[in-house]
């Protein structure tokens, strides 16, 4: 199972073990119903069980079993009759059917007409960049590798990059197409990859064409999104002088209660490229997520908090979600660390295609966790693929 | 739960009474066998073993006058989780048998020291994880003790995913702080 920091809880002695029943979730009622219906299975067969062979339990003695009685069998006085008569039967039976096979073997045998040709399969790829203005551009093909190609200067912010990757695969006897597009905006300054583990292909293992299909898509979608969401500042020009917290000076519990000793602020940046305004940030984001999903990281600031000062401001309503970016006076700023599950990079274990159907997907896929560094952590993706074709994150959890 | 609230119970229906059993002692019984087999069974084998503790628990209150049933449930469950935990090692090719040749050379692994310092950073990884307050000691202990996904723990405090995530964020910074500062690095 898991391996980390938390593997120390385990062989807790009774006083711990109360304080982690405290924090154990309470089962689900499918879970409970589950668990019920199979006690109550058990306890049918231990009663039958314990009444057959005369087992007592005492619990005031600490919970001890004693067994008493012996049971006894008598073969009803018919049976051997029986049961000779049914060898007998059997033994017939038996030769009967040997007869009949020794006597079909002497038949000639059946014509045979000639197999069935193998289907053929033809495979294309085609590539298409279309290079708008240059800066330099990282081409992620179906698998998931990254190349670089092109350069330019990178003062040079009015650049967008566009590449569409074709695969089509034909056989005789099924045919199976994947289309993928593919939009990608990146700075110059540098191309690391850190926060993106090598990509990892999903394992064959008995999946179909369209299902290893829709794992590339979710590979190269999912690659994407970990740019988008973690702090890149190689990635995106952020100008650490024109900045602005925020601060929540409270929260709400479960149970409805202000926690007014739990504030906490978040620092937001100007975000001055690849792109710098709410529209641009918008039409990028959205080849990746649906609207629905993106809206929620992206407020503007002016209804989300009250101005403090040019520098400070104060969350109207109590919440502890700030969302990635905001939008003050036409700019657009951006929170670091606002990732939420600790994420160190992707794991380089294949993706694991959870459910699927004509327009919905859920895939998941597991991430290093920058606690302990294990890479036994899962984040599930929702995909839904939109009138256009093509598959959007609608959800992540 | 006291006998007196079994007899009503049990005079109601049984059903009632396995119901209320599993309510009141159900997140107990399955800290103490997760706790136990958390590193060798799966989800399955964990309630494939609550369900033996309440098997044998609805039983014993049936039959017998049970003083506590709490401590009658956790005895079971103790017992059931060592059970299960050494059917489950043994499938997996942690046991070894006397008759086989490297037998004799098998080193005693039971460490005292190393014993007693797993016990120590236990206590102190618990109680920093408390010391967070809720909902964050809950968040952390359900998404890397219990391996619960954001969403589903979202569902369980009543919050969004995205609000579980960024909680958790802060609460593991919180936690790595403290847990420098009493010199627990790793």
């Amino acid at each position: 199972m898991r391996k980390n920091a938390f593997d120390r809880l385990e062989n807790a002695d009774e006083k711990e073990l109360e304080l982690i029943t405290e924090l154990t979730p309470e089962f689900s009622d499918e879970q409970f119903e589950r668990i019920l219906k199979m006690s109550k299975e058990k306890r049918d067969i231990l009663r039958k069980a314990k009444e057959s062979n005369n087992i007592t339990i005492n619990t005031n003695e600490g919970y001890t079993e004693t067994v008493t009685g012996v049971e006894t069998y008598e073969r009803p006085i018919w049976m051997r009759p029986l049961a000779a008569a049914a060898s007998v039967l059997l033994m017939f039976g038996l030769l009967a059917a040997g007869h009949s096979l020794l006597n079909r073997s002497h038949q000639p045998a059946p014509d045979i007409s000639s197999p069935l040709s193998p289907a053929s399969t033809q495979t294309s790829v085609t590539t298409q960049t279309s290079d708008v203005t240059g800066i330099i551009t990282k081409t992620t093909d179906a698998t998931g590798t990254a190349t670089a190609s092109g350069g330019a200067s990178d003062s040079d912010k009015t650049s967008e990059t566009t590449t569409q990757t074709t695969v089509t695969t034909v056989s005789s006897e099924t045919a199976v197409t994947e289309t993928a597009a593919q939009q990608e905006q990146n700075n110059s300054a540098n191309s690391d990859n850190a926060g993106v583990s090598a990509p990892s292909q999903s394992a064959d293992n008995g999946k179909s064409e369209e299902e290893k299909a829709l794992l590339d898509t979710a590979l190269r979608i999912t690659n994407e999104y970990e740019n988008i969401y973690t702090i890149r500042w190689a990635w995106l020009r952020i100008n650490t002088n024109d900045r602005f917290k925020v601060t929540a000076p409270g929260l709400i519990d479960s149970n409805g209660n202000v926690v007014s000793d739990y504030s906490y602020e978040q620092e937001y940046f100007r975000v001055e490229a690849p792109y710098d305004t709410a529209e641009a940030v918008k039409n990028y984001m959205y080849t990746y997520c649906t609207r629905e999903f993106f809206d929620e990281d992206f407020s503007d600031l002016d209804q989300y908090a009250e101005k403090i000062s040019d520098t400070e401001y104060r969350l109207n309503n109590y919440t502890d979600f700030m969302p990635l970016y905001l939008v003050k006076n036409g700019a657009l700023y951006l929170t670091p660390g606002q990732l939420g599950y600790n994420f160190a990079g992707w794991s380089d274990k294949p993706l694991e295609l959870v459910s699927h159907d004509e327009s919905r997907m859920t895939v998941k896929r597991k991430y290093i966790n920058d606690f302990d560094h294990s890479d036994l952590c899962d984040v599930l993706f929702d995909f839904v693929k939109e009138s256009d074709g093509n598959w959007k994150i609608n959800e992540v959890r | 739960m006291t006998a007196i609230e079994i007899k009503e119970l049990l005079q109601r229906s049984s059903d009632d009474l396995y119901r209320a059993l599993l309510k009141e002692f159900g997140r107990y019984v399955y800290a103490i066998a997760f706790n136990k087999l958390r590193s060798c069974g799966t989800n399955e084998d964990i309630e494939e073993c609550v369900s033996d503790v309440f098997a044998e628990l609805f039983i014993a209150v049936e039959d017998g006058d049970v003083r506590d049933v709490k401590a009658l449930a956790g005895t079971i469950a103790k017992r059931k989780s060592i059970d299960h935990y050494r059917r489950l090692s043994a499938s997996k090719g942690k046991a070894v048998s006397v008759d086989d040749d490297d037998f004799r050379e098998l080193a005693d692994d039971f460490d005292v020291e190393g014993i007693s310092d797993s016990n120590e950073l236990r206590r102190i990884l618990l109680k920093e994880i408390s010391s967070l307050g809720e909902p964050d000691s809950t968040i952390l202990i359900q998404k890397f003790y219990y391996n619960k996904t954001s969403y589903e723990i979202a569902e369980s405090v009543s919050m969004t995913a995205s609000s579980v995530r960024s909680r958790c964020s802060r609460a593991i910074e919180r936690l790595r702080t403290s847990l420098s500062a009493v010199g627990f690095t790793r």
